[in-house]
């Protein structure tokens, strides 16, 4: 059964979920199918594991309880990203009014931690690299993490952004610019 | 055509990007962020799966609330009902003079006659009343 479930489409998995057969199943595969690139996604977004899980059990539960009304208009794995960023862009604004109430000299503090959790052997232009995403806009990183990493068509991150073709490459220019400028002041 | 302008685009892209940063520190980027304990794909599915069963059985309390509610409504709609109608069939019961059949008046009547008698009897001898003689005394022809 798990064989033959492994070698239908999105789309099929979908429809038997619906139509409520063995819903676990075609679920627990929707899952595995997609996981990865779900986790590693939020993962570059918020950097920490612990984090990253608990957004990606979010979005997860999210797609039990949203796929029964899901229409098929787009593909699953756009869908399953468009919840993967709402829900990150969530997280990421959480934690920032949490950093204005904190004072500067902690969150200072928390930014060195960031940077110096990757190790003692991160080189300075690792460093760099870093802090210069971490100090883009949430949206302009997410479109350049999924184009860069993803290599994802534009079509695909504007439908899973909610914005224009247009849009999206021009988040990812400005992204550009941004990390040159930072790198630049560094 | 299309295809090929987009692979294009792309290549030109992570060309301006690792102009900037250099490809190792974009791969040694990626490498930090891909390392997991190995199991952990493996387990999440089923984290999922467990965390999906544990939200279902709330919905199923929430069910039999909802049974039970609906059955206390049921019970109260079924008990005032009939204490109603026991209230109102009450005065149905009685039976107004009118409708019953004079015979059956005057055998009640004559049947108790005799209770009413000795009532009265009772009664006279409590005031220690003699009516005999009193009537005798005044109705004598004598």
């Amino acid at each position: 059964m798990s064989n033959l479930v492994s070698m239908q489409s999105d789309q099929i998995i979908v429809e038997a979920f619906q139509a409520g057969v063995q819903k676990e199943l075609q679920f627990t595969e929707l899952v595995k199918r997609h996981q990865q690139k779900l986790y590693y996604q939020i993962k570059r977004m918020v950097l920490e594991h612990a984090d990253a899980d608990d957004i990606a059990q979010i979005v997860w539960m999210k797609v039990w309880e949203k796929l029964d009304g899901f229409k098929m208009e787009s593909e699953f794995s756009t869908w399953l990203f468009r919840i993967g960023y709402n829900e990150t862009i969530n997280f990421l604004q959480k934690r920032k009014k949490l950093a204005i109430v904190r004072s500067m000299d902690d969150s200072e503090n928390s930014n060195q931690e960031a940077t110096s959790s990757n190790g003692p052997k991160s080189s300075q232009i690792q460093i760099k690299l870093d802090q210069a995403i971490m100090q883009l806009p949430e949206k302009q990183r997410f479109v350049f993490m999924l184009r860069y990493f993803e290599e994802l068509p534009y079509e695909k991150i504007a439908a899973i952004t909610e914005t224009t073709v247009g849009g999206a490459k021009a988040n990812f220019h400005q992204a550009l610019k941004k990390m040159q400028e930072i790198i630049q002041e560094n | 055509m299309k295809e090929a302008n987009d692979i294009n685009l792309l290549a030109e892209e992570k060309n301006e990007v690792t102009a900037l940063f250099n490809k190792e520190a974009m791969t040694q980027f990626e490498e930090q962020i891909s390392m997991v304990h190995a199991d952990y794909f493996n387990s999440f599915p089923e984290k999922l799966v467990a965390k999906i069963q544990v939200k279902k059985k709330p919905s199923l309390i929430l069910k039999l609330n909802k049974l039970s509610i609906a059955a206390a409504i049921m019970i109260l709609l079924v008990g005032s009902y009939f204490f109603v109608n026991k209230y109102n069939s009450s005065p149905n019961n009685a039976v107004a003079i009118h409708e019953i059949p004079t015979v059956e008046l005057d055998a009640y009547v004559s049947n108790n006659e005799w209770m009413a008698d000795a009532e009265m009897q009772i009664e006279i001898n409590k005031l220690g009343l003699n009516l005999e003689s009193d009537t005798k005394s005044k109705d004598s022809i004598d």
